[in-house]
C-alpha cells in the first residue's frame, strides 16, 4: 500500500490512504443513515457535503475560469499560448459578470439583470438551431421509412414494414397527446389515448433501465464497503471482482 | 478562401534529416534517418469547403514512387504539422495508412494564417503502429523514423457568414416564426381553447392545501442553467406559484443549484410578491443558493423537505439522477407532489413518486395555461400547428418511401427528402 505509515502520506502514523477511506466508509454510512430518517449524522454528512462542494466549486470557477480565461489573458498575455497582446475584448464580459455583483447594493440591483439577460438570450439563440436540428429533422428522417421494404433479393420484409408502421403510429399518436388546442374527444381522444400508451411504454422500459444502473451504482458501493474498508479493520472477505 | 500559396516548392528538403525525437517519437531519440527515407512531396493545402466555421485546412500530398520500403523500414503513415506563421510547428494529426494523401487539420482558428508541414512515418518491418493515448498525434512505436517535407504557406481556414448546408434549419424556423406570429395576429380577435391539463390544474389545488395546512411550500426549478429552457418555463411557473403564494401569505422556499438561476428567481418572486400587493411580505432569503454539486444539493433539498414539512412540492425543469431521490423524500414526508420536466429518463421516476407530472411540452404549455394570456396562448397555438406541419410532412414522407419501392420514378424525390433532412 503506498504511503505506508509513518512515511511522508501519513498523519499520525496513518497512512493518509486509509484515512481517506475511512472517510469516504463513514460518509457512506451516514448518508444511508437518511434511510432510518432525520438524524444528526445525516446532518453533518449533508453540510459537510454542501459545504465542500460549493468551496471545490468556487476553488474550480477560479482556477479554471477566473484565472485562465479572464485574468491571465488581460493581465498576463505571456502565461497564454496563441496570444502576444492583452484581449482587451474581454472587458466586456468581465464587466458584465461583476454587475451580478450589483445585487449587494440595493439602488443599483436592476444591473445584475443585464448579465441574466445576455446569458438567456444566448442560450435561448443557440437552442433554437440545435433543437430544429435534433428535434425535429433528425427525429423526422429516422421515422420516414417505407412501410413494405424489400431485401436485397426482392423479398417482401413483412416484420421491418410493421416495425416501422408502429413507429409512424406512435409519433403521430404521441404528438396528437401534446396537440393542446383541441379537445380530446372522438378520433383526436382516441390517438392521444394511443399516445399516452406508446409513452408509457417508453417510460416502462425507461424506468427498469435506469433502476438496474442504480443497482449497479450501489453494488460498486458495497464492493467499496466489504473490499476496500472492511480490511482496513481486519476483515477480509477476499479480494472481491475488479480489485487485486 | 486561401490567402498564401506554396512558400517554398522545393521538394523533400529534408530527406532523411529529421528523426522525431525533436518532435513526438522518443523511441528514435539516438537514431538518424539514412539518405533514403523520402518525405511527401507537393503539398497541397486548401480551405475546407464542407467546414463553414472556419477551423479546417485540407491537405494533401504524394509521396515518390518506391518511397513505401526503405531497408528494414516500412512506411506506415504521416504526421501534419501546423503552425502560425513564424511559430513552431506542432503536430495537429496523424494519418496511419502509407497508400493515404490527404487529410483535413482540424481545431485551427478562423481568419489566422497557418503553415503545414508534412512527414511519413517509417517503421521497422513487423512494427505495429501505436499512438501516446494522452496525445493521438504521438507515435510510440519503438524505432519509428520521421522525414518531414518542406513547410508551405501560410493558408488561412475561412468561415462563411452562411452555412448552405443548414438552410433547412432556417427554413423550418422562419416556417414556425410565421406560425406563431399568425396566431398572435388572430389571438386578438377570438379567444384560443387549450385542453384541460391535470397537473397545472393540481397546481392550484397544491397551493390551497399548503395554505390551509400552514406549511410552507417548496420549489426546485431544475439542476440545469438558466439558459436551459426547461429551467426558463419553470421559472414561469414560479412566478404564478409565486403571487398565489403572496396572495395567501404561504412561505415558498426555492434552494438554488445555480447562484444566476437564484438571482433571476429572486427577482421573479419579488415581481410576484410586489403584482399581489404584499412587497413587505417577500423574503428574500426563502430563494437561496445551496451548491452546484449534484447530490450535494438533493441531500441538502431532502433536508429541507424532512425537517421544514412543505405540504407542497414542486419539481419543475431539467433534472438528472437526483429526480427519484428528491420525489421519494417527498413523498415519504406527504407532501402534494406536482413535477413537470423534459429529461426524458427521469419522467418515469416522477411519474411513479408524485402526484401530478407534467411530461415534456406540457411543461412549456404551463405558463400560458396558468396565466391565460392571449399571447401565450397564442404561442400554444402556433406550436400546436407546427406538430401537424410535422405530422404532414412524415405521412408525406412515408407515403413516399413507401411507393418508392413500386415506383422507380419516386425514389429520386425520396432521397431528395432524406437529403433535405440531412443536417
Amino acid at each position: 500500500m503506498p504511503g505506508a505509515a509513518g512515511g511522508i502520506n501519513a498523519i499520525w502514523g496513518i497512512s493518509t490512504e486509509v484515512i481517506g477511506i475511512w472517510l469516504a466508509a463513514l460518509l457512506t454510512l451516514a448518508i444511508y443513515s437518511f434511510l432510518y430518517g432525520d438524524n444528526p449524522v445525516y446532518k453533518v454528512a449533508e453540510h459537510v457535503f454542501v459545504g465542500v462542494s460549493a468551496a471545490y466549486g468556487a476553488a474550480l470557477t477560479y482556477h479554471l475560469a477566473i484565472i485562465p480565461k479572464l485574468y491571465n489573458p488581460l493581465f498576463r498575455p505571456d502565461l497564454v499560448p496563441d496570444a502576444d497582446e492583452p484581449q482587451y475584448i474581454l472587458i466586456i464580459p468581465g464587466l458584465l459578470g461583476l454587475l451580478i455583483f450589483s445585487r449587494f447594493i440595493p439602488r443599483y440591483d436592476w444591473l445584475s439583470r443585464w448579465p441574466i439577460a445576455f446569458i438567456m438570450g444566448l442560450y435561448a439563440g443557440l437552442s433554437i438551431p440545435r433543437v430544429i436540428q435534433t428535434n425535429i429533422l433528425k427525429q423526422m428522417q429516422a421515422t420516414i421509412a417505407p412501410l413494405l421494404p424489400v431485401d436485397a433479393g426482392g423479398e417482401y420484409l413483412l416484420f421491418s414494414g410493421f416495425e416501422n408502421l408502429l413507429l409512424v403510429v406512435g409519433v403521430v399518436c404521441t404528438l396528437a397527446y401534446f396537440y393542446f388546442s383541441l379537445p380530446h374527444r372522438g378520433v383526436m381522444g382516441g390517438m392521444s389515448r394511443v399516445g399516452i400508451w406508446f409513452l408509457m411504454i417508453g417510460f416502462g422500459a425507461g424506468f427498469g433501465n435506469t433502476v438496474m444502473a442504480r443497482i449497479s451504482l450501489l453494488i460498486g458501493r458495497i464492493q467499496f464497503m466489504l473490499y476496500d474498508w472492511l480490511p482496513t479493520i481486519g476483515i477480509h472477505l477476499g479480494s472481491g471482482p475488479g480489485v487485486g | 478562401m486561401m490567402t498564401g500559396g506554396l512558400r517554398q516548392t522545393g521538394l523533400t528538403l529534408v530527406l532523411g534529416a529529421l528523426v522525431a525525437c525533436t518532435l513526438g517519437i522518443p523511441a528514435c531519440a539516438q537514431e538518424t534517418a539514412p539518405q533514403s527515407f523520402l518525405a511527401p512531396t507537393q503539398v497541397r493545402v486548401q480551405d475546407d469547403e464542407a467546414d463553414k466555421s472556419g477551423t479546417r485546412l485540407q491537405v494533401e500530398w504524394t509521396m515518390p514512387t518506391g518511397a513505401e520500403r526503405v531497408d528494414e523500414f516500412v512506411l506506415e503513415g504521416y504526421r501534419i504539422y501546423a503552425a502560425e506563421a513564424g511559430e513552431e510547428l506542432v503536430p495537429f494529426e496523424v494519418v496511419e495508412g502509407a497508400g493515404t494523401t490527404e487529410t483535413v487539420v482540424r481545431d485551427l482558428w478562423p481568419g489566422k494564417e497557418y503553415e503545414i508541414q508534412l512527414s511519413a512515418v517509417y517503421l521497422p518491418e513487423g512494427q505495429k503502429w501505436a499512438t501516446d493515448l494522452k496525445d493521438p498525434t504521438k507515435v510510440i512505436t519503438p524505432g519509428a523514423v520521421e522525414t518531414l517535407s518542406a513547410s508551405v504557406g501560410p493558408y488561412q481556414p475561412a468561415a462563411a457568414w452562411y452555412d448552405s448546408a443548414k438552410s433547412n434549419v432556417l427554413l423550418v424556423a422562419l416556417l414556425y416564426s410565421m406560425i406563431v406570429l399568425l396566431c398572435f395576429h388572430f389571438a386578438r380577435r377570438r379567444e384560443t381553447y387549450i385542453r384541460p391539463i391535470a397537473g397545472l390544474e393540481a397546481v392550484n389545488d397544491a397551493i390551497g392545501r399548503a395554505t390551509e395546512m400552514g406549511r410552507p411550500m417548496l420549489f426546485v426549478s431544475g439542476l440545469s442553467g438558466i439558459g436551459d429552457i426547461a429551467t426558463i418555463a419553470s421559472m414561469l411557473i414560479l412566478g404564478h406559484i409565486a403571487r398565489r403564494a403572496a396572495a395567501y401569505e404561504t412561505p415558498i422556499i426555492v434552494p438554488c443549484n445555480d447562484a444566476l438561476v437564484m438571482t433571476a428567481e429572486r427577482e421573479i418572486v419579488h415581481q410576484a410578491y410586489i403584482e399581489a400587493g404584499k412587497p413587505d411580505a417577500y423574503e428574500p432569503q426563502n430563494i437561496f443558493y445551496i451548491t452546484d454539486s449534484q447530490f450535494g444539493y438533493t441531500s441538502a433539498v431532502d433536508g429541507i423537505m424532512v425537517r421544514e414539512k412543505p405540504a407542497a412540492n414542486f419539481f419543475m425543469g431539467y433534472f438528472f439522477a437526483e429526480a427519484l431521490i428528491l420525489a421519494e423524500t417527498g413523498n415519504m414526508t406527504g407532501a402534494i407532489q406536482i413535477a413537470g420536466t423534459d429529461a426524458d429518463t427521469q419522467l418515469p421516476f416522477f411519474i411513479t413518486a408524485c402526484d401530478y407530472t407534467l411530461m415534456g411540452e406540457e411543461l412549456y404549455a404551463a405558463s400560458a395555461y396558468l396565466s391565460r394570456n392571449p399571447l401565450l396562448m397564442a404561442q400554444l397555438k402556433g406550436q400546436d400547428y407546427g406538430k401537424v406541419l410535422l405530422v404532414a410532412g412524415l405521412l408525406v414522407g412515408v407515403t413516399l418511401a413507401t411507393l418508392a419501392i413500386f415506383v422507380a420514378e419516386l425514389q429520386p424525390w425520396f432521397e431528395k427528402l432524406l437529403a433535405w433532412l440531412q443536417i
